[in-house]
């Protein structure tokens, strides 16, 4: 195991949910990122019936790696939306 | 010794690897209760028990706390939901000892790079077990279907993404029950992040892979492979050179070598590394 020496506490990425709600459909900062920080969930259990990537709110974007985030900003730059906005 | 090989390893059978020892495939052990394991609602049966607090957290919130973290994480390694790294070779025996065998897609990669597997020649995840028969339940995780293989079209597909450059990594939920055979690359997979990003996650491998300098041409293939960062290219010498404390002996260097020049070794051959995991 080999872990940084420069231990911080991950940068906050907030993701606003009301102006990101397809990101199943999107994608975008997911294949940006070059960390690769972003995780996309499906929010929407159904019994016996997968979600709509396009319908708004079946699944939601959230940040768990942000740990690895540099604050290059490349996420907030491609966003349609503008719903990511990072804080170090 | 592995401490998965000690607790669920038989001497007599498969050189005494744990993963070669057919009772951890048992119906029996699918969805048997565990204290303190939790229900996956992904229908995946039982998941490990919840020993540590979430390990991303950790590292995001309190980095310092990662060693206490880590410690727990070892000390409960046959509680929580260990992994292993595993060669093709052994994958393809594991293949040869479960039923039945399917592929689907990768859960990780969805999550990361949203990266939608539609179709079989794009899965690159296997589900071992009678756990995969009811698959129909759950869409949303098994988006676009599951492929159910026969031990030769397995063997294919395991060899297809070796070639590729993917780690074979042996899934247990709630050990020792073995039910999946991952297939994955850094970062987009959880097991290889887990375990370079804060120390928890997987077990090395039974393996070691060395250089023999008299075959290397230097041609560097192998370093584009490893996904553990333990190749590196010694420029002093022009060839390539493994750090056998960062190896994880899954033997992706070994396969893509067009002159044999890496081999693996087991692990308890070499005095200090045998207990390093």
């Amino acid at each position: 195991m080999y872990l940084p020496m420069n231990w911080r506490k991950a940068p906050k990425i907030e993701i606003d949910k009301h102006k990101c709600t397809v990101p199943m459909y999107c994608k975008l900062c997911l294949q940006a990122c070059p960390q690769a920080c972003f995780q996309v969930h499906n929010i929407k259990w159904e019994r016996l019936k997968e979600s709509d990537r396009e319908e708004a709110g079946a699944y939601e974007l959230s940040a768990p790696f942000r740990y690895n985030c540099t604050l290059c900003n490349v996420c907030t730059d491609v966003c349609p939306v503008g719903a990511i906005t990072i804080t170090a | 010794m592995c401490v998965l090989c000690q607790k669920f390893g038989d001497p007599a059978v498969g050189e005494g690897l744990w993963y070669l020892n057919p009772k951890n495939y048992g119906r029996q052990l699918y969805r048997r209760r565990r204290a303190g394991a939790e229900f996956s609602e992904f229908g995946r049966g039982y998941r490990g028990a919840q020993v540590t607090e979430s390990p991303i957290e950790v590292r995001n919130e309190a980095p310092e706390r990662i060693p206490e973290l880590v410690n727990k994480w070892w000390a409960n390694v046959d509680k929580v939901r260990p992994a292993q790294v595993i060669p093709l070779e052994d994958a393809i025996r594991v293949a040869g000892l479960c039923h039945p065998f399917a592929a689907m897609m990768c859960e990780c990669r969805l999550a990361t790079r949203a990266r939608e597997e539609r179709n079989s020649a794009m899965y690159s995840c296997g589900g071992l077990g009678v756990g995969m028969l009811k698959w129909e339940r759950w869409p949303e995780r098994y988006k676009g279907g599951v492929d159910f293989m026969s031990f030769a079209e397995a063997k294919d597909w395991l060899t297809r993404w070796n070639r590729e450059g993917m780690v074979a990594i042996l899934m247990t939920y709630g050990a020792p029950y073995i039910g999946g055979l991952c297939l994955c690359d850094y970062p987009d997979c959880g097991m290889i992040r887990m375990r370079l990003d804060v120390g928890v996650g997987c077990l090395k491998g039974h393996y070691v892979a060395l250089v023999d300098y008299d075959r290397c041409n230097g041609c560097g293939i192998c370093v584009q492979r490893c996904q553990w960062g333990a190749l590196k290219f010694e420029i002093s010498t022009d060839k390539a050179h493994i750090d056998m404390y960062r190896c994880f002996g899954c033997g992706v260097c070994a396969t893509g070598c067009p002159r044999e020049a890496i081999s693996l070794k087991r692990r308890k051959e070499i005095p200090a590394l045998a207990e390093v995991w």
